[in-house]
């Protein structure tokens, strides 16, 4: 078995707000394989992104803080890091990509000039040599014309080709792990298609591995070798995207799965998960998802289940996921 | 068959903006919407997809007179929107309401919940008292709201409960036509179910006719009974929902529902990835405005370029505008 690339090991990142300390993440254990992508997918609130930008350690403190655990990237806990050890591995060893491409990237330098920034610094090389490299990234995630592009500003390019520029300056420095986070959701169906293109065939040729947060599970269906599926700060379950999608163990991860409306299927009423998305500033006893579970009884409410191997490869926080794994499911009687 | 509910012919909205070229004086025109048509008739819903820029947004904000139309004509019941003024336009408007995208701006965060359903009965002058109180009420309860949360405000509110509250303003005036645009995007996916089985369950008790713009193809798959397709500008295709998924004929089509992620992971995906992107509605391209990207452009020839496509029906109800489905015209 590879030694992963990233284990975070029961991390907690909390945040002082005037209703008291929110737990955003609350006790957050995955790992990240070599060359493997990890979906993680979850809701507003889920405590996706503050995971992954815990990893970067670009949580600001205060109001922000890791309360505790541990974030192994090749071994060392970034959280000991100081920061200059920590600005010598972002973007160079471990890089992120964002949702919103135009905020991500500075209005008042050429698109080239930020490329080649991340590169003089971490590789050390003269800006021209910078530059060019930067031109070569541009092509790299085929942008028409680089040489022409390097040259210009951000507002000069289209929200699809702003997301190429981003994913340029991530992969300059050959990274072992790329965080993206919702890469796609700003973009129009025809160039997701496109930017989901390019990243499966960097990630052939780079053989970077990929922590991508979504909500959205053909995204995950598409792009995912490993799933973890995230509800009120913590992780509910995890397991392989086949696995997944055939017999999800978690009760929440099976109504996010049957009420997506589906292209290849008609249906008269779509399932819903009834209730809302709970308020991560309330963090009660028991099983957050269970005021919306149907499946929930007596002992749900009273205590936390935790994340707890149910089968290889396998994890699920619901005391009913060892009975939902020998269901009979559909796919197993038909094969 | 019955006349439709809202028809909609040849509508055009230009948008003058000054030129970004210092050497240059003068206007441009954003081709927003370039002369689009459609029926909707009682109880159906027009789905209308298309990327960003394409107008469909513009074309929901024109029918309802939020701006105002370059030409065409815009009926409702026979009787045109367009041209109507002062009361026989209120009188209009009560008939076609409106749902906004984003739930968080499109209520007034000083106002509660009962006063932002109490004003299109205040604007209207209709109801009043306990009559006005009552309605509010079963206004709520039709939307699934618990009729105690009266006095609360929008930020109260989750996002979907809010998009609810602007559902049940919609409602406010027994509308015939509600014209939703993206209502659904800004949701939770296990948000969006709720509002898409609420939308459909009001319509079949209330015959309600809806324009679903949406850039989703799911969503607009599962409310719609007809879909139009917009490039920019354009309706490209427009058919009954299960044939437009099931054959559709335009390129452009073709490779929106072929772009849309699938969620099986055992999926063998056999997708046309169009290249580029859509064109500035400033200048849009001569002829056939997708040939600029279009895969099948080259083996059609140079009508694509020259010419543009007039819609053809392919079957009842199933147009296209493209050149693999019109004859070249003879020669003179």
């Amino acid at each position: 078995m590879s030694t992963p690339v990233l284990e975070i090991r029961n991390l907690k990142t909390y945040f002082a707000s005037d209703r008291g300390e929110v737990r955003a993440v609350d006790g957050v254990s995955l790992h990240v394989d070599a060359g493997e992508t990890l979906g993680v997918v979850g809701e507003s609130g889920s405590g996706k992104s503050v995971t992954s930008l815990s990893v970067m350690r670009l949580i600001a403190s205060p109001p922000g803080r890791y309360a505790d655990g541990e974030i192994l990237f090749e071994g060392r806990d970034i959280l000991k890091l100081d920061k200059a050890a920590m600005r010598d591995l972002r973007g160079n060893r471990l890089s992120m990509i964002f949702q919103e491409p135009m905020t991500s990237l500075n209005p008042v330098f050429t698109v080239g000039a930020q490329i080649a920034e991340a590169i003089m610094l971490h590789q050390h090389l003269p800006r021209p040599a910078a530059f060019a490299r930067a031109i070569d990234m541009l092509r790299l995630v085929n942008i028409p014309a680089p040489e022409r592009r390097a040259h210009e500003f951000p507002h000069q390019l289209s929200g699809g080709m702003r997301q190429r520029v981003m994913i340029a300056m991530a992969l300059s420095c050959n990274p072992k792990l790329l965080i993206a986070d919702e890469p796609t959701t700003a973009l129009d169906v025809t160039i997701q298609a496109q930017i989901l293109d390019l990243m499966r065939r960097l990630r052939a040729e780079l053989g970077m591995a990929i922590m991508l947060i979504t909500h959205d599970l053909g995204i995950v269906a598409e792009m995912c070798d490993r799933v973890v599926v995230m509800y009120g700060g913590r992780i509910v379950e995890e397991a392989d995207v086949i696995s997944l999608f055939d017999n999800p163990l978690h009760p929440y991860s099976e109504g996010l799965l049957a009420s997506i409306p589906r292209i290849d299927e008609d249906v008269e009423q779509l399932y819903a998960i009834e209730g809302s998305v709970p308020d991560p500033a309330d963090r009660s006893e028991g099983c957050a998802f269970a005021p919306r579970c149907r499946y929930a009884f007596e002992r749900c409410r009273s205590e936390t289940p935790v994340l707890s191997p149910i089968a290889d490869g396998r994890k699920a926080a619901c005391f009913l996921a060892g009975e939902r794994l020998t269901r009979p499911a559909v796919e197993q009687v038909l094969s | 068959m019955r006349p439709p509910v809202l028809s909609v012919r040849d509508l055009v909205k230009h948008f003058p903006v000054r030129r970004q070229n210092l050497f240059q004086r003068g206007r441009d025109i954003v081709h927003a919407v370039d002369g689009v048509s459609f029926d909707i008739g009682e109880g159906r819903t027009l789905g209308l997809v298309g990327e960003s820029g394409c107008g469909k947004s513009t074309l929901g904000r024109v029918i309802v007179r939020l701006e105002d139309a370059t030409s065409g004509s815009v009926l409702f019941n026979g009787r045109e929107m367009l041209s109507a003024k002062g009361a026989a336009l209120r009188a209009l408007r009560r008939d076609i309401q409106f749902i906004f995208q984003d739930p968080y701006a499109s209520l007034d965060p000083r106002m509660s919940v009962e006063q932002i359903l109490a004003e299109p009965f205040e604007i209207h002058g209709l109801e009043s008292g306990p009559a006005r109180t009552a309605k509010i009420r079963a206004l709520l309860d039709a939307v699934g709201l618990p009729a105690a949360h009266v006095s609360r405000f929008p930020h109260e509110f989750s996002g979907g409960q809010r998009q609810r509250i602007g559902i049940a303003r919609a409602l406010a005036l027994n509308p015939r036509v509600i014209i939703c645009d993206e209502p659904v995007s800004a949701l939770d996916v296990s948000i969006q179910s709720q509002v898409l089985n609420l939308l459909t369950r009001l319509q079949r008790d209330l015959g309600l006719s809806y324009l679903f713009i949406a850039h989703g193809l799911a969503a607009v798959k599962h409310i719609s009974h007809d879909v139009g397709v917009m490039y920019l500008g354009k309706l490209v295709e427009m058919a009954p929902k299960a044939r437009l998924f099931a054959v559709p004929a335009h390129p452009y089509t073709q490779a929106l529902i072929s772009a849309i992620p699938v969620p099986d992971p055992r999926a063998v995906r056999n997708r046309t990835i169009l290249q580029g992107e859509v064109p500035s509605p400033i200048d849009p391209p001569a002829g056939c405005r997708f040939h600029t990207r279009c895969p099948r452009a080259a083996e059609i020839g140079v009508r694509c370029r020259t010419e543009e496509p007039r819609p053809v029906e392919l079957a009842p109800g199933h147009q296209v505008a493209c050149h693999l489905y019109t004859q070249p015209k003879a020669a003179a």
